[in-house]
């Protein structure tokens, strides 16, 4: 089956980090994770931390983690704009699960001094990265 | 004489190890400047998009509002953030920036202000001048985006607060732009409440960098009007309220982030400029001093000689 391919880039705050043609796209958007693929509905919709993957052109598949952030779907091509976008390999995986167990840890505290907001924002962070970090079947 | 030659000598010398000093920093922060430079053309296509979609929000028509948006009629407590340098040497960079804050807080003379210190000196000159509410971070250089949201979100939730609860019913930035490489402005920019840039102009002109930005080939669109009008029947996930509640506290981690960025991009133009500066005066001064240097040597010579001839003539 050949798939059409659309262009798709990744900006953060600290640049582009993704930038190529891909056949298809999972967001982790704040109502659940879906599927972009080419010829998608203009869209614009509110990312969570989570795990993005897409195909690219070249058949290969990659994933990275990503921070809160947007979608935005056009016919022109899909951008992504996220706090942060971290390739597998730029993932420190230890250093995530300290802060998934930290984070754990802050949320079940319940005594009012802790923002649970905040502590659950940080633990969708670093959960995104473990998996993106434990994925297999990938490169 | 030999006595002011030796002097001479010493200084000399001196001077020619500071000139070496200055002009190796002269050359770090020149690279550290471009560094920055990058660093910060890094951020405009985020930054651009931010906007872009502020405008397509406010753009559709329907009416977005968040508290972070409001103005509170009495303000009894401001915060005040302020970017400074970790080093000095960098000419009146930092004075600059106390002054800025002095001038603004006369202005504020009737409301209680919080003094929040992002840089060494500038935590090291409030130490004993004003009660400083908290320093952020030391090490100006390594903060990053994920700083930038932890200070918004902190000035966000004193904001939400309000002065009545211990919080603020204002938060300014106290930074400076960077213009270009040969001029940057000491700022003070409100950060909270957030200005209602989403007026009509400044929607033309966002939506219209927005679209430009996002569909080249499809910016047929002369006015803002066009642009607004491919994004009809756009899909808005969730709700343009519950998009506008995520965006506001990414636009403002994003206004702090930049002005941290600006803020040290013009850090190093002007220590730069302060080197070059200290490089050039100790050139002089190496030139006056040798000067002098060689007319003492010489009136040493020609005593000498004097000193021969005359024991000479004496001796015939």
């Amino acid at each position: 089956m050949a798939e059409t391919a659309f262009d798709f880039e990744v900006i953060t705050p600290e640049g582009s980090s993704y930038r190529g043609r891909v056949t298809s796209l999972k967001l982790p958007g704040k109502k659940g994770s879906f599927g972009v693929l080419a010829r998608h509905a203009p869209l614009v919709a509110a990312l969570d931390a989570g795990l993005l993957r897409l195909r690219g052109e070249d058949g290969k598949a990659r994933a990275f983690a990503v921070g809160e952030g947007f979608v935005e779907v056009r016919r022109a091509g899909v951008r992504v704009l996220v706090d942060f976008c971290n390739a597998r390999g730029q993932i420190d995986a230890a250093r995530a699960e300290k802060a998934a167990a930290r984070a754990k840890e802050r949320m079940r505290q319940r005594d009012g001094k802790v923002d649970s907001a905040r502590a659950e924002a940080a633990l969708r962070r670093s959960l995104a990265r473990l998996s993106a970090v434990r994925l297999t079947g990938l490169d | 004489m030999a006595q002011g030659m030796k002097e001479l000598r010493r200084r000399i010398r001196s001077v020619t190890s500071i000139q070496k000093i200055t002009r190796a920093m002269e050359m770090v922060a020149t690279t550290r400047l471009r560094r920055m430079q990058s660093k910060a053309e890094g951020a405009r296509p985020y930054a651009d998009a931010i906007k872009g979609f502020s405008a397509l929000l406010a753009g559709g028509g329907s009416t977005l509002s968040s508290p972070l948006t409001q103005a509170r009629e009495k303000v009894g407590r401001i915060a005040v953030v302020v970017i400074s340098s970790d080093r000095g040497l960098c000419g009146a960079y930092n004075a600059n920036v106390f002054r800025k804050v002095s001038a603004f807080l006369s202005e504020k003379k009737e409301v209680a202000v919080d003094l929040y210190t992002i840089g060494k000196k500038a935590r090291v000159h409030y130490a004993r001048r004003l009660p400083i509410k908290e320093s952020f971070n030391d090490e100006v250089e390594k903060l990053g985006f994920r700083r930038a949201r932890e200070i918004a979100r902190q000035m966000t939730e004193l904001f939400l607060k309000g002065s009545a609860a211990g919080g603020v019913d204002e938060v300014h930035v106290v930074f400076t732009r960077f213009v270009s490489v040969g001029r940057q402005v000491t700022t003070v920019d409100r950060l909270l409440p957030i200005i209602a840039d989403a007026k009509p102009t400044d929607t033309a002109g966002g939506a219209k960098a927005g679209a430009a930005t996002v569909a080249p080939a499809a910016a047929a669109g002369t006015a803002a009007a066009t642009a607004a009008g491919a994004d009809v029947g756009m899909l808005l996930e969730p709700s343009p309220q519950e998009l506008f509640d995520v965006l506001m506290p990414k636009s403002l981690a994003m206004r702090v982030f930049a002005a941290m960025l600006d803020s040290m991009a013009s850090e190093q133009a002007q220590r730069r400029m302060a080197m070059k500066a200290a490089t050039d005066a100790a050139g002089d001064m190496i030139g006056s001093l040798t000067r002098k240097y060689n007319r003492a040597r010489q009136e040493t010579i020609t005593k000498e000689l004097l000193d021969i001839v005359g024991g000479a003539e004496a001796l015939a």
